[in-house]
């Protein structure tokens, strides 16, 4: 049986939806994160060139990444044969959402924008009542409603729109209070903490609701930039995770995850750092749909034994990354397949970094180099091949 | 004086502070205070830390209330004549505006009995050869959360280098995108994965 035969986007489509439904796939599915701005921006950096008008400029932002998703579109089925669904995402970092109450965003030429809080260090906790509730158009959010609805008119209606990115209540009211006092008022002010959560909770609400609006398919996922179909959920970013105890975790954002979940069907919960301790309190998210996380911080093995087979889980492995214990991704690709008892819901997110694939592919063939690059890039495809192959 | 590392332990601040005049009151001595009560308080909490089995904002509360026991306690320290167990200064690199790995470090460095300059976040390199001349550290700890940031460290320390300052100090570098390989690559003396790692390695240094 040839597990990969079927490569149109249809069938890439259908197999994510048999994932979600958490069906024993005969193979795991495995994608390369190659959400076009964030690709582009990575080229970007590298080039040391701006990417202020990236984010800014809808122009920009759109040519750019339809010149991605063209280049994508060529490679995939040659070298990767990934899962992964080509996207629109009108991208402008991880404040839009703090910028809807007043946060300032800053878009610095050699880096992704950020973010200042409105509610600054030492400042009295009480000032969150004086936070007017954020309207869906407040701060960037109405650019982003814009840039999602050009996008989409422009592009014909070739690509789904992903969700902007997603900042889950509690990272965005990270953002909106200076950090170290919002963690401290946890113990302090936690009516206030739990004013602020309100309030975050109903803007992504709001948000999301009006966004489906603009769009002829809203992919409602941010990252991983899976293919979730709308009503199946929202990806939230919720790197609270792996700084809180489960205690606090469980007061301070589980009811509002559970009231996110609730409104579209499901969340798919990203974090960075290690949140092993979090597991259990993971297990009381209401629709669980989905966790993903990086292998050098938060075990494979952990998060399969707590929540695999239950929902679907995506760990994601870089080249970049440093894995204990493992040389390459391969490596720990390998280790993952091994330690898995079954397919439900299993999709492995692994890559070598995606500008580099970009980058590498728009260089001159002629130039050995480039050659060089382009061939490892093709074995990379071809090894997750053979390694999934081997385990199915 | 078990009372006291309980206090700090469980991050009350208001009754820290009170409990500290308390023994000075009755006459205990406040090298004894800091020393049996403050600093290991502050260590037990840095190595639950380190373990797991304590968090962020616990660590923020606990450092929260042994500054108050310390404000209590810093004049009687001067009058003895007890000196800090060195001088740090520490700082987010430029471009860079994340501050609750720095602020960890200095809380914890402040608990173990470090004078320590908190530079703040988006620090130039001119800012932190400015400030090693202004207050003469013996350790300099950089900080960074990004991929993108963590390539000032290494013009911070080559500012540092071409300002002649390099042998006056010892530079620790920490943040969640480092490891060991990068501190090599660019000069670091020491390389720390926690807040914990880098007061241990303070107190080797000085």
């Amino acid at each position: 049986m040839d597990i990969w035969k079927d490569q149109s986007e249809e069938a890439r489509k259908e197999r994510w939806k048999a994932l979600w439904a958490m069906q024993d796939l005969p193979r795991p599915l495995w994608f390369i994160p190659a959400s076009p701005v964030l690709a582009v921006s990575l080229d970007y950096f590298r080039k040391k060139r701006s990417v202020t008008a990236l984010f800014m400029d809808r122009d920009v932002q759109l040519n750019e990444s339809m010149k991605f998703n063209r280049f994508f579109e060529r490679v995939q089925p040659l070298w990767s044969r990934d899962d992964f669904v080509l996207h629109l995402q009108p991208q402008m970092g991880v404040g839009v959402f703090a910028s809807a109450f007043g946060c300032e965003i800053k878009f610095p030429w050699n880096q992704m924008p950020w973010s200042r809080p409105v509610i600054e260090a030492g400042e009295p906790a009480e000032k969150v009542y004086e936070l007017q509730p954020p309207q869906v158009r407040s701060g960037l959010l109405g650019d982003i409603l814009d840039f999602a609805e050009y996008f989409d008119r422009k592009a014909g209606g070739k690509y789904p729109i992903a969700m902007t990115d997603l900042q889950g209540p509690m990272d965005t009211a990270y953002l909106v209070w200076d950090s170290c006092d919002f963690m401290v008022a946890m113990y302090d002010h936690p009516r206030e903490v739990h004013h602020l959560m309100r309030l975050c909770t109903d803007l992504v609400i709001d948000f999301v609701k009006e966004f489906r609006k603009r769009v002829r398919e809203m992919v409602p996922a941010h990252f991983p930039p899976v293919y979730l179909p709308d009503g199946l959920g929202i990806t939230v970013s919720e790197d609270a995770l792996a700084v809180l105890s489960r205690p606090l975790y469980e007061e301070f954002s589980l009811p509002y995850l559970n009231e996110l979940s609730e409104e579209f069907g499901g969340i798919i919960i990203h974090s960075c750092g290690n949140f092993e301790h979090q597991l259990p309190a993971l297990q009381k998210v209401r629709g669980l749909r989905g966790i993903n996380f990086g292998v050098s911080e938060t075990r494979f093995e952990a998060v399969w034994e707590a929540l695999g087979g239950r929902t679907a889980v995506i760990p994601h492995c870089s080249s970049e990354m440093v894995v204990e214990d493992f040389k390459t991704p391969f490596e720990w690709v390998e280790h993952a397949l091994k330690a898995k008892t079954h397919n439900k819901g299993l999709a492995l997110m692994v890559a070598p970094m995606v500008g580099d694939i970009y980058a590498a592919g728009r260089k001159k063939a002629s130039r050995g180099k480039a050659m060089n690059d382009m061939i490892e890039l093709l074995m990379f495809g071809r090894k997750m091949r053979k390694l999934i192959e081997r385990y199915s | 004086m078990e009372l006291l590392k309980e206090l700090v332990k469980n991050g009350d601040a208001g009754e820290t502070a009170g409990r500290v005049r308390e023994l000075l009151t009755g006459g205990t001595d406040p090298e004894v205070i800091m020393k049996e009560a403050l600093i290991p308080a502050m260590d037990e909490v840095g190595d639950q830390f380190q373990a797991g089995e304590a968090f962020v904002p616990e660590m923020l509360i606990a450092a929260r209330a042994m500054q108050s026991g310390l404000d209590v306690l810093k004049p009687a320290l001067a009058e003895s004549g007890i000196e800090p167990l060195g001088k740090v200064i520490v700082g987010t690199v430029r471009g860079d505006l994340h501050d609750i790995g720095k602020n960890l470090v200095v809380m914890v460095l402040e608990g173990a009995g470090f004078e320590v300059v908190d530079l703040g976040i988006d620090v130039s390199p001119d800012q932190f050869v400015e400030a090693i001349k202004e207050h003469s550290p013996q350790i300099v700890g950089l900080s960074a959360l990004l991929t993108t940031t963590m390539l000032a460290m290494r013009d911070t320390i080559d500012a540092v280098k071409e300002a002649g300052l390099r042998g006056q100090v010892k530079i620790m570098v920490g943040g969640a995108p480092l490891r060991q390989e990068y501190a090599d690559e660019i000069g670091a003396d020491f390389y720390g994965s926690d807040s914990t790692a880098a007061r241990n390695y303070a107190k080797e240094a000085v």
